[in-house]
């Protein structure tokens, strides 16, 4: 139960993703085939889980919308804006009962009453058919028995139970098996399959489409009838037989499927698509024309399609009137994308299996977990390898062998190590997804046009980075739509596009993953965001002038600093572009920004690929070893020490014409200061936020990819270090965070 | 029309494979002809053009590249679909198929659903279901 349970929320959430994706696309062509076929598969296969728990509400809600989608799939009801929110309303429905079920197990007590509303809502759209799913008289066959079989009911007992059941036309892509199901009723007496329509020519005759009712008698009660059909509530019937039967009717046998023809006639066609492109002899383009023509013909025809035929006959005489085969090349390529939808559901139904099987295998994140730990104490036994190889230094083929095993042994923890973050790594597109919805959302709450363009969602990043990452991004998009894309008036009277851009583009940088947020709005203005700065005292007004449009933008991330002048309920008043700092800083990250008035704002988040592995430069101070995080330092320079200049309590160094605030490391690890003899000193230049600063240090050791644990015990009481690292030979490696100690 | 018996043109020079093909063909309400080498099939094909072309590469005299190029330059065969059949599962060998005129290509041993579904298609017989 609870596995099915697990299954069963696991695959809701993404199907209502899938909706959520769906009715985007329905929402931007009205006539997106696919998309219909897709919305209408995902209802119902959400239908088919409600439907294994004792739900009704939701399965009824559910139902509903696939009805809707099933009458606009068949052009009874036109798409419209107001249908797809209607549908969308239905989905938010859901999701809050997925999130609901999963924490009660169960529906809240409102959950018929919402039901009915979004249901009464549903059947409201206009241009309504749905079709009624109500069966007219569900057991008048009953006065329609034969003699016979009257005989074998009165023989089978006093007490029968009948049951009606009429398949949902599309139950095959649900799995469902429904003469199977009539066979697990127990003590069966009679079983009826009738054509529950009459069938169409075997040319138009669909056979992924169920057109078979069942009606079937039984000797058990009505109770141990009802739970053979818990798949299929919704689709029959189960009453107790009046003691007065009667007379018969034939049922025409089912059709043969001719399974994979969609498939292959896709395949046929694309071929022909292919001919075309490929060159051709003069004298030959004649041949391939009239064949290409007459199979892609034969195609249609084949498929019951022969009325499209006329526009490929059409398409043919333009290609052969300009001796090219443009014209009918591309009506080719319009006429797979039909099949194509066609041949994905025909699949879809033949493998219904194989598709479960190739989802991706899903691992608790803390077995994953337990995985780098262990990997990580592997690492540290490894460390224990290179003191025994100088041990043997005496024996000296003992020694060889023994660097071999040692040198065998680093590689293969470090693959292993990578294999495991590997496993860690997610695609973006886990939080890119609720995106393109929040700006459609949002979007029409403003009164605002605005075309969401997201690129690299397949770029992969560290499930901790995600996590940070999702807060942010949303923070940033909702700046953008708010703050960022002019209404439609304004960008009119500017000369834009009314429709507004934001670009969302991923990537993966070497250890690092950028991700960028432009939109074409406009822009932020530099003078409001140093006037700010000042106004709250973040800056004086002397540096604030001194600040080039560049330099004063990216103040608009510190506290308090903000030029939105309109506060809506969108994005409040700004406290965001600080929280968007924080929150990426802590990941190790950095936030860009770069805006010009009018033209638009680009944000880029810099975040590391990994927040498991850090990599870090080894530093000394006062006999120390202390590890600095390679991505906050931007260079390495010997300086004079006389360069350093006191200037009260604050220390300075002047590099390439730029003023740098100097620190010593080990003033701020309060160490005894350093004879500071020598002629140089070694400064870390690192790059916090936008002033770089210099950190003074007695030298640098190596550089270390280091698995950082936290500091744990007494010693998690200490600042300034973000945790420790194992070095080669054994010993701990202090880390600082350098935030925390500056 | 869509009942109208089609006939299908089998140039192949093993007569093993004739006799599959027709078998699996005649099966499934084909009518069957054949020949055992291009310039036979061309010939063939001329008296009394067939509604869709099933021809084998490499045969004595002209092989199947051959033959459909010259179906493709003349006037009263050059609509016929054609289907070639090969042993060669090759992307090379598909390209070069219907670069001389084959408009569907199916490897060698051909299953019979996939060679009946495949003539369905290529000469317009329904295909949705049914007369199996």
């Amino acid at each position: 139960m609870s596995e099915l349970f697990d299954q069963f929320l696991v695959e809701s959430r993404e199907l209502l993703d899938g909706i959520g994706a769906g009715l985007l696309r329905l929402e931007r062509s009205l006539e997106d085939k696919a998309a219909i076929n897709e919305l209408f598969r995902a209802f119902h296969t959400l239908k088919g889980g409600t439907a294994l728990f004792d739900w009704p509400a939701f399965t009824h809600l559910v139902h509903a919308a696939e009805d809707l989608l099933a009458s606009v799939r068949s052009g009874d009801v036109a798409a419209t804006a107001d249908l797809i929110d209607r549908l969308f309303a239905v989905a938010d429905q859901s999701s809050r009962w997925i999130d609901h079920i999963a924490e009660h197990r169960g529906l809240p007590a409102d959950a018929g009453e919402r039901a009915r509303v979004l249901e009464e809502r549903l059947r409201a759209a206009p241009g309504e058919a749905a079709p009624e799913t109500a069966l007219p008289d569900a057991f008048g066959w009953l006065r329609d028995l034969s003699r016979e079989e009257r005989e074998a009911l009165r023989a089978a007992g006093p007490s029968l139970t009948a049951v009606a059941y009429d398949p949902d036309p599309e139950c095959f892509f649900n799995g469902d098996d429904p003469l199977a199901l009539c066979r697990r009723i127990p003590r069966l007496v009679l079983l009826r399959v009738e054509a529950a329509e009459p069938l169409p020519d075997l040319a138009a005759l669909d056979p992924y489409r169920c057109r078979l009712r069942f009606r079937a008698v039984s000797a058990a009660p009505a109770g141990d009838v009802a739970p053979v059909f818990r798949t299929a509530p919704d689709q029959v019937r189960v009453a107790p037989v009046p003691a007065d039967l009667v007379g018969p009717a034939p049922a025409p046998p089912p059709a043969a499927p001719a399974p994979g023809a969609a498939a292959m006639a896709e395949a046929i066609l694309g071929e022909q698509r292919r001919i075309l492109a490929l060159d051709a002899a003069p004298g030959e383009l004649e041949g391939r024309f009239a064949s290409v023509e007459r199979t892609a013909l034969n195609v249609l025809t084949a498929l019951g399609r022969a009325a499209e035929g006329a526009a490929v006959q059409a398409a043919a005489a333009s290609a052969r009137a300009v001796g090219r085969p443009g014209p009918l090349a591309n009506h080719l390529a319009t006429l797979l994308a039909a099949v194509a939808a066609e041949a994905t559901e025909a699949k879809l139904n033949e493998h219904a299996e194989p598709r479960a099987a190739r989802r991706a295998l899903r691992v608790e994140p803390e077995r994953v977990d337990r995985l780098l730990a262990l990997v990580g104490e592997l690492a540290v036994a490894k460390n224990r390898l290179p003191p025994l190889v100088r041990q043997a230094e005496g024996d000296r083929a003992l020694a060889r062998t023994l660097r071999e095993v040692a040198d065998t042994i680093d590689g293969l923890s470090d693959e292993l190590q990578n294999a495991v973050l590997r496993l860690r790594m997610l695609p973006l597109a886990t939080v890119l997804q609720p995106l393109p919805r929040m700006v459609r959302d949002l979007a029409q709450r403003l009164g605002k046009r605005i075309d969401l363009l997201v690129g690299g969602e397949r770029t992969e990043a560290d499930k901790d980075v995600l996590d940070v990452l999702g807060e942010p991004l949303i923070h940033l998009v909702r700046n953008a739509v708010d703050h960022g894309i002019e209404a439609p008036e304004r960008r009119a009277a500017a000369g834009k596009p009314e429709a507004g851009t934001i670009r969302i583009d991923a990537r993966q940088d070497k250890d690092s993953v950028v991700i960028e947020i432009a939109d074409d709005g406009g822009g932020i203005d530099a003078a409001a965001v140093r006037r700010k700065a000042v106004e709250n005292g973040v800056i004086d007004a002397a540096r604030a002038a001194a600040l080039s449009d560049a330099e004063a933008l990216p103040l608009i991330l510190l506290p308090g600093v903000s030029t939105a002048r309109a506060v809506t309920d969108v994005s409040g008043r700004g406290v965001g572009m600080d929280a968007v700092r924080t929150a990426v800083g802590l990941a190790g990250g950095r936030v860009e920004i770069a805006s010009e008035l009018g033209r638009g704002t680009r944000v880029r988040l810099v975040l590391p690929l990994t927040m498991v592995i850090t990599p870090v430069m080894v530093v000394e101070a006062a006999d120390g070893l202390f590890g600095v995080p390679t991505s906050a330092v931007a260079e390495v320079a010997k300086v004079p020490a006389t360069d350093i200049r006191r200037v009260k309590h604050a220390e300075s160094v002047v590099l390439r014409g730029q003023l740098i605030p100097v620190f010593r490391l080990r003033r701020l690890l309060a160490l005894p200061d350093g004879e500071g003899g020598g002629g140089t000193v070694t400064v870390l230049v690192l790059r916090l936020d936008r002033e770089p600063i210099g950190l003074v240090v007695d030298g640098i050791r190596d550089r270390l990819d280091a698995v950082l644990k936290p500091l744990s015990g007494v010693l998690a009481t200490l600042r300034g270090y973000s945790g420790t690292a194992e070095l080669s030979d054994g010993r701990l490696l202090p880390v600082i965070n350098l935030r925390e100690l500056l | 029309m869509s009942e109208a018996t089609r006939r299908v043109l089998v140039v192949d020079d093993a007569v093993t494979v004739r006799a599959y093909t027709r078998q699996v063909l005649e099966a499934d309400g084909f009518t069957v002809e054949e020949a055992v080498n291009g310039i036979e099939g061309l010939e063939r094909a001329l008296l009394d053009p067939p509604d869709l072309l099933l021809v084998d590469v490499n045969m004595p005299k002209m092989d199947g590249y051959a033959m459909l190029r010259a179906v493709r330059r003349e006037e009263s065969l050059r609509a016929i679909p054609a289907l070639m059949v090969s042993t060669e599962a090759k992307e090379s060998d598909r390209q070069k198929a219907l670069a001389s005129g084959a408009n569907w290509y199916l490897v060698k041993p051909a299953r019979p659903d996939a060679l009946t579904l495949s003539a369905r298609l290529l000469t317009g017989r329904p295909v949705a279901g049914g007369a199996s």
